[in-house]
């Protein structure tokens, strides 16, 4: 067994052991809720850097364009708004709870939206292209050119001090050291087997990439080589009329 | 206990695809 899965597979029993065993949050409409943050803030800790990995991937893309640096390109962009879906989906569950709509319009979770909106419309725009270079490339520009916002929409906008006073999101809890011990354990604990786990899964699906992309090298080659070879030319089976 | 079940459920779906991506790439191999 890989030993990435090993671990992060003990990492997860233990911790979603662990996460219930804590006591309940006080101040919480459903005072159990509040263990969202162990699956809530992971999430969006693996979709940021994930985000950062596709755009030094992509910069390395558009500068060398080695295979392997296109096959991590698209597997964190794929991983980045993967987590980043779970990080809205749990936002959601939480705000239907905690404030009693699914949507809460807070700034936070509008402006994390339009981060997950321009990452999903970047694997969008890379489904367009049939073009395996074209696709690359524009992917990792893409990619490049939106991690500023995307660090600026998840981690300088919503602390303006005048955006913080419209949201109800809580921006400096874990900043400011403010959890009880038992949730620092289980927030730090799982987002160490988050971490471990998606850069697992993102182990395979750079492999598989990788894979992919050499049976198609081989079969232009293979191609190629039947092309130009004089021997290689059709030959049709037909029947020779022998002359008597 | 729907969070934990969500995350478990979309990995489970991606890595499923990567399989699927991994086992056409591998059908489609040339013979020769």
């Amino acid at each position: 067994m890989n030993p990435r899965l090993l671990i992060a597979g003990l990492l997860g029993v233990v911790m979603t052991g662990y996460i219930y065993s804590v006591p309940d949050a006080r101040l919480f409409r459903d005072p159990a809720m509040a263990r969202i943050l162990f699956t809530h803030v992971p999430s969006a800790f693996v979709a940021s850097i994930f985000f950062v990995v596709a755009a030094w991937a992509g910069l390395q893309v558009l500068g060398k364009g080695r295979v392997l640096h296109r096959a991590r390109l698209h597997a964190a962009v794929e991983l980045g708004a993967l987590f980043a879906g779970f990080t809205m989906a749990t936002g959601i569950l939480f705000s239907r709870v905690q404030w009693g709509e699914w949507w809460h319009n807070d700034p936070r979770q509008t402006s994390f939206l339009i981060v997950l909106l321009s990452y999903l419309a970047l694997l969008g725009l890379r489904g367009a292209f049939s073009d395996p270079e074209k696709r690359d490339k524009t992917t990792a520009a893409y990619a490049v050119a939106l991690l500023l916002p995307a660090i600026f929409l998840t981690f300088i906008y919503p602390r303006l001090p005048h955006v913080a006073q419209q949201s109800f999101h809580p921006s400096t809890t874990i900043p400011k050291g403010e959890l009880d011990t038992a949730y620092q354990i289980g927030l730090w604990g799982n987002v160490t087997a988050f971490l471990v786990l998606a850069f697992f899964v993102y182990g395979l699906r750079v492999r598989q990439e990788l894979h992919s992309r050499a049976l198609e090298n081989l079969d232009d080659h293979l191609a190629d080589s039947h092309h130009d070879s004089p021997d290689s030319r059709v030959r049709r089976p037909v029947a020779v009329r022998r002359e008597d | 206990m729907i969070p934990p079940i969500l995350v478990f459920v979309g990995l489970w779906l991606y890595v499923a695809k990567i399989d699927r991506a991994m086992k056409a790439s591998e059908d489609s191999r040339p013979k020769s």
